[in-house]
């Protein structure tokens, strides 16, 4: 009887252990194992017409935000989690005028803003003024405006437009000799290229010390045959040699990840760390306290230590302040919610690697979760 | 049928008798020497004829000769032939076999072999004729894994990769004697199984003595003895051919060539093998080349000697990185993956491999002094070169993110070594920045080993001895490939700083160990009637010095330290009683003090942070055994219990002036315990079945909490906390069963059939990691079950007797991980494994002549 408990068991036993390893495997096919592809992709006109974007142009970044997960989606579908996209599309900001309103500034204005002279004496304090009274302003809203300004000793008052593009302007506006000295027999232009051209032209004359990345908004008026004549914007900015007119179409990048389910803004910068990134972190680290042998068998291996317990270990904890010594030194200006993740090599007994996903936060590199 | 065959015969036998008168009838019994026991198979052949029959199942046998003057020779395998005159009808009783192999009674008193119902240990022993059925392409230990207390797996899978675990015990604490002569490495003690690819063609028996042992010289045998008898020389002219083939290219071929006793005194055996493969797993290409030589020489009737020498030269590819079982599954190759391997121009090339050469050299010396007093003495020596290959430089050998590497053909793929030189040639004065090298650990190595046997009484014998050791281990770093670049820089030389290197050059690192050993022993034996019974005692002094040549200017006296002397022992005792032909019982106790090994003297690898008071290892061990031994069925049931105490554990910090200093920490004991029983059956004597259970209870035995290290102010340097208490040993199956049966289905042909089964194995970790509180025990790794089968058939062509043999092991091909690293969190997905051999397969002839 014993015999045969022993024998059933053992045959039992047998049994169980025909395939030992397959509860691990199950448990291993049962974790998804998404495919992970990285492209950058520049949209063609073929794709706005899928999108429905019949110009060939985004009217904002939200629009893209909003729209080229699903593009991605349906251009990728065998791509999973981990995946990143760069998309480069073609934004449309437009120059036009949506309104126009004038405007005075009054006294209570200027005491309410804390201008106690009653005018202003600066650039800015227009802008200020600005934001105040039209918080909800959007792009193209005009304000021709009438203010009080001390320059040179003296207080005058004065009108001049601005503009609500991606912040408030003032327009440089021309009159009847700007023209004139543009090339213009009257005080507009009939023709848009010829003003564009012009205008470049002029504002070398009329800005001769200017430095590259100074930008001026300007505003012409167009002749129109059997029409009111239009008011144009155009932009410019200087590139140190000359202006040039600052397209409305606008080419624009935004980065997506995959997060399991759907394509997500995000701007995560992937890196793979090189020899050199151990040798600094290595010298950054080798007399800290706590960090002096793991540091220094960082330097003789080129990778981490994470073998537990071991007196080289490094703790997830230890890869993070590594890391964050490591991006500051490799992009120091990079700024708040930039993520990135790192992928190093490490030794656990075997030559392999891992990947710690960081993002900047009040100014300091943490691990994104 | 069987009847009808029988009856067929006799009636042959009763037509032939009618025709012939002048015959007589000879009966007897055929005797195994070792243990006395019937021998069944056993030839008996009247001289000059064919007439012939076998002994049966109980070793009797009946022949009609032909003439009633007759000549009968008694002959079997491994044994001299017996030639019997009689005349007329005799019954010749027993007759007991004598070994064929010269020197080999002599041989078995040095190497301390076992004997069957009078050592009070546990034993199992294989014998060459079933070493020959059941190698097939395993790797040596592998022989053994149906023995209890025996884990034994090929680990990385390269040719002489193997290792074996004895009770829980990996080969540091398991000692390994080769004809007497230990051959654990003198510094760590480890056994490298490399070092004797081809023994396994050249060995007599191979014993396994769980525990304690019956080893009279000092010996690490905590967990046991493996003691492999060689072959010696046979005392009769022969020789066989032989070659085998296997899966994976797998080639061996060689010869074997016996002078027998010669008129002058002298009997000569030489023996060589050559084998070639590609290995099971990717990337572990080898080639081997073993030798075996044994000259003996009868001087007067008193003095033997013998003069042997064995060696195997290897090359292989190793699988050396342990990867998660996610990136084996992710792989092609599967459980065959190997990172470690590519393509230099074409040729397979390992990143990981081993080259390694030992001749081992020894003259015996018998002399029969007087009717009760012999003296045996080995003088021996072994030479060992080679090493292990791997790179430096920069690592360019990561399998990279999901195995997309720039390094890499493919996913997971070979190495692209080209794209390596390439790189390197690219650099051109700079010198290369990844290099291949090899860890070279040669030695040199002179023992004498004398063992004086003297009967005091007629009941007691008193043997003692010496054993004395000296050891000069060469450690070096040599470039063994530039890929492609024209020197390597290093600085580590401190005499040759700023140097370059080339292919051949040592670098990096290249020092000295020394030890010398010395040994005495004394041991007791009692025998009268039933009772048999010992006491022995042995102590050793281990003197360790380091020499680093360069880390130390050569002006610098640092350069060479003082000889350190560490003093181990061992007391041991046992008895065994045989309470009737059929049962005995057995006991045996013992405690040892093993010194420390070199690493933990000389700590760090320098000559200034050294230990000198490194701690002794304490074993006690107790085990009791009964065995039961009648014609059909021998069985053995052991229960044994084995406390290892204060294995070595060191602390290094650093002193207020800057220098680092060691502490020892005791307490890091574990009590490894269990219940082992095997049995051999014959229910016929065509069948033969054997069965094995081992259940083991290995475990770390208490957590050594707030321990405290002081500097020499006294002042408290760290408080160090390991929490192991109750965690299982790893690296070793626990639970291990074994089923076997050997049937002859045909005559003179045989099918095996063998079941192992191996459970309760926990991933491998070390001790001293576990510093955090309630962490789990190691990953237990999944029980796997393997199925191997064998089929042997012999038949006599010409003047040939050929035996052609058939294996194939794990035959379901089952997957299974047999060697396992702990991970973070105890997983099996953080554990870095090995996976088993799947199925793999050889077919050989051998012709014996």
């Amino acid at each position: 009887m014993k015999k045969l408990v022993f024998l059933l068991v053992a045959v039992g036993a047998m049994f169980t252990s025909c395939d030992p390893m397959e509860d691990i495997y199950n448990d291993l096919d049962s974790v998804d194992n998404p495919i992970v592809g990285s492209v950058e992709y520049t949209l063609v006109d073929d794709d706005y017409d899928a999108l429905g974007l019949t110009y060939g142009t985004f009217d904002s970044d939200d629009q893209a935000k909003e729209l080229i997960p699903g593009f991605l989606s349906d251009t990728y579908p065998i791509w999973g989690k981990g995946s990143s996209a760069f998309v480069t599309y073609d934004l449309y900001k437009s120059n036009s005028i949506k309104s126009t309103t004038a405007y005075t500034v009054t006294e209570d204005d200027y005491a309410t803003l804390g201008f106690s002279y009653g005018n202003f004496d600066s650039d800015g304090d227009m802008t200020t003024l600005l934001m105040y009274k039209y918080p909800d302003a959007v792009r193209g809203d005009l304000v021709e405006l009438t203010y009080l300004y001390y320059a040179s000793g003296s207080t005058t008052e004065v009108t001049n437009s601005f503009v609500m593009l991606d912040s408030w302007e003032m327009i440089l506006e021309f009159a009847y000799d700007d023209y004139i000295a543009m090339d213009q027999s009257y005080a507009n232009f009939s023709n848009e290229d010829v003003a564009e051209f012009n205008i470049s032209i002029y504002l070398k004359s009329l800005y001769p010390y200017a430095m590259e990345g100074d930008s001026v908004v300007t505003m012409y008026e167009l002749y129109v045959s059997g029409a009111d004549n239009e008011m144009n914007l155009v932009p410019y900015t200087f590139d140190g040699t000359s202006w040039n007119a600052v397209s409305s179409v606008i080419s624009s990048t935004l980065q997506f990840g995959h997060d399991g389910t759907t394509w997500v803004p995000d701007n995560t910068i992937t890196y793979t760390l090189v020899s050199a990134d151990y040798t600094y972190m290595s010298s950054q680290l080798s007399s800290v306290s706590g960090y002096e042998t793991p540091a220094s068998s960082m330097g003789n291996y080129g990778n981490f230590d994470r073998r537990e317990g071991n007196s080289a270990y490094w703790s997830l904890e230890m890869i993070e302040t590594a890391m964050g010594i490591l991006l500051d030194y490799n992009d120091p200006t990079a700024a708040d919610d930039q993520k990135y993740l790192m992928t190093y090599d490490i030794y656990n007994g075997s030559n392999t690697t891992e990947s710690m996903s960081l993002i900047k936060t009040d100014g300091v590199w943490v691990i994104n979760e | 049928m069987k009847n009808i065959s029988k009856n067929l015969f006799f009636a042959i036998i009763m037509v032939c008798s009618t025709v012939s008168f002048a015959q007589s009838i000879v009966t007897g019994t055929t005797v195994d020497p070792d243990s006395n026991l019937p021998l069944p198979g056993v030839n008996v052949v009247e001289k000059g004829t064919k007439n012939g029959v076998s002994s049966d199942f109980d070793g009797k046998f009946t022949l009609q000769t032909s003439k009633t003057d007759a000549v009968i020779v008694v002959s079997y395998i491994g044994y001299l032939s017996k030639e019997i005159p009689v005349n007329g009808n005799v019954d010749l009783g027993k007759i007991v076999l004598e070994s064929s192999e010269f020197g080999l009674d002599e041989v078995q008193i040095i190497a301390s072999v076992a004997v069957d119902r009078k050592t009070p240990v546990a034993v199992s022993t294989i014998r060459s004729e079933e070493i020959e059925l059941k190698l097939g392409t395993q790797e040596f230990p592998e022989i053994l894994k149906s023995t209890p207390g025996v884990y034994a797996t090929k680990s990385g899978g390269g040719f002489g990769d193997g290792r074996i675990n004895l009770r829980g015990f990996e080969s540091d604490n398991v000692a390994v004697m080769i004809n007497g002569v230990p051959v654990n490495d003198m510094e760590n003690g480890a056994v490298y199984w490399s070092n004797w690819a081809g023994l396994a063609d050249v060995t007599s028996s191979m014993q396994v003595q769980r525990g304690l042992g019956a080893s009279k010289v000092a010996v690490p045998s905590i967990g046991g003895t493996i003691n492999i008898i060689s072959k010696t020389t046979d005392i009769e002219e022969g020789g066989s051919v032989g070659t085998s083939i296997g899966n994976d290219g797998y080639l061996k071929f060689g010869a074997t060539y016996s002078t027998g006793l010669m008129d002058n005194g002298f009997a000569a055996t030489v023996s060589a093998y050559k084998t070639d493969g590609n290995g099971y797993v990717d990337g572990t290409e080898f080639n081997a080349v073993s030798y075996f030589v044994n000259i003996s020489k009868q001087i007067g009737e008193d003095h033997k000697l013998a003069f042997t020498a064995f060696g195997a030269t290897q090359r292989h590819g190793q699988r050396q990185n342990r990867q998660l079982i996610s990136t084996y599954r992710a792989t092609d190759s599967g459980k065959r993956f190997n990172a470690d391997w590519g393509y230099k121009n074409g040729q397979v090339t390992h990143q990981e491999d081993n080259f390694y050469h030992k001749p081992q050299i020894s003259l015996n010396h018998y002399w029969d002094i007087s009717d009760k007093t012999t003296l045996s003495t080995v003088l021996y020596a072994s030479f060992g070169s080679g090493g292990g290959g791997g790179y430096s430089g920069t690592n360019k050998f990561g399998l990279g993110t999901d195995g997309v590497s720039d390094y890499r053909t493919g996913l997971y793929g070979p190495i692209d070594f080209d794209k390596i030189v390439d790189e390197n040639e690219a650099l051109g004065a700079y010198g290369s920045e990844t290099i291949l090298r090899a860890s070279r650990n040669d030695h040199n190595w002179y023992g004498l080993l004398s063992t004086l046997d003297t009967q005091i009484t007629e009941d007691i014998v008193l043997i003692g001895g010496v054993d004395l050791r000296t050891y000069k281990g060469i450690h070096f770093s040599e470039v063994t490939d530039l890929l492609g670049g024209q020197f390597y820089a290093d600085d580590a030389d401190v005499n040759n700083p700023n140097a370059t290197y080339k292919v051949g050059d040592k670098w990096s690192y290249y020092n000295d160990g020394l030890v010398n050993w010395l040994g005495v022993f004394g041991q007791l034996e009692y025998s009268k009637d039933d009772l048999s019974a010992f006491v022995s005692l042995s102590g050793s002094n281990t003197s360790y010095k380091r020499i680093d040549y360069f880390n130390y200017l050569d002006s610098d006296p640092d350069q060479e330290t003082d000889w350190y002397d560490f003093f181990g022992y061992m007391a041991k005792g046992g008895a065994n009683y045989n309470l009737t032909d059929n049962h005995n019982v057995f006991a045996n106790i013992g405690y040892f003090e093993k010194a420390a090994g070199f690493d933990g003297v000389f700590i760090g690898y320098d000559n200034e942070n050294i230990n000198p008071d490194a701690e002794n290892q304490k074993i006690f061990s107790m085990e009791l055994g009964y065995g039961y031994r009648s014609q059909k069925l021998s069985a053995n049931i052991n229960l044994y219990r084995t406390s290892w105490n204060d294995r070595t554990e060191t602390y290094t910090y650093t002193e207020s002036d800057g220098t680092n200093a060691t502490a020892n920490l005791l307490g890091v004991n574990a009590i490894h315990q269990g219940i082992e029983v095997d049995f051999t059956y014959r229910p016929t004597d065509k069948l033969r079945l054997t069965g094995m259970m081992s259940l083991g209870d290995w475990r770390w035995d208490n957590n050594l909490e707030g321990v405290e290290i002081y500097n020499e102010e006294q002042e408290l340097i760290q408080t160090v906390d390991l929490y192991i208490e109750d965690l299982h040993v790893g690296d070793a199956a626990q639970t291990t069963f074994a089923l076997g049966a050997n049937y002859e289905i045909m005559e003179n042909t045989n099918l095996m059939l063998d079941y192992n089964f191996y459970d309760n194995l926990y991933a491998n970790f070390d001790p001293s990691d576990r510093g955090t509180e309630g962490a789990p025990d190691a990953w237990k790794v999944p029980a796997y079950s393997l199925f191997d089968l064998g089929l042997s058939h012999n038949f006599d062509m010409g003047p040939f007797d050929v035996r052609l043999l058939g294996r194939m092991n794990n035959i379901f091909n089952v997957e299974y991980v047999s060697d396992a690293n702990d991970g973070t969190g105890s997983t099996s997905s953080t554990a870095l494994v090995y996976y088993g051999a799947g199925r793999t397969f050889s077919i050989g002839a051998k012709l014996n002549f």
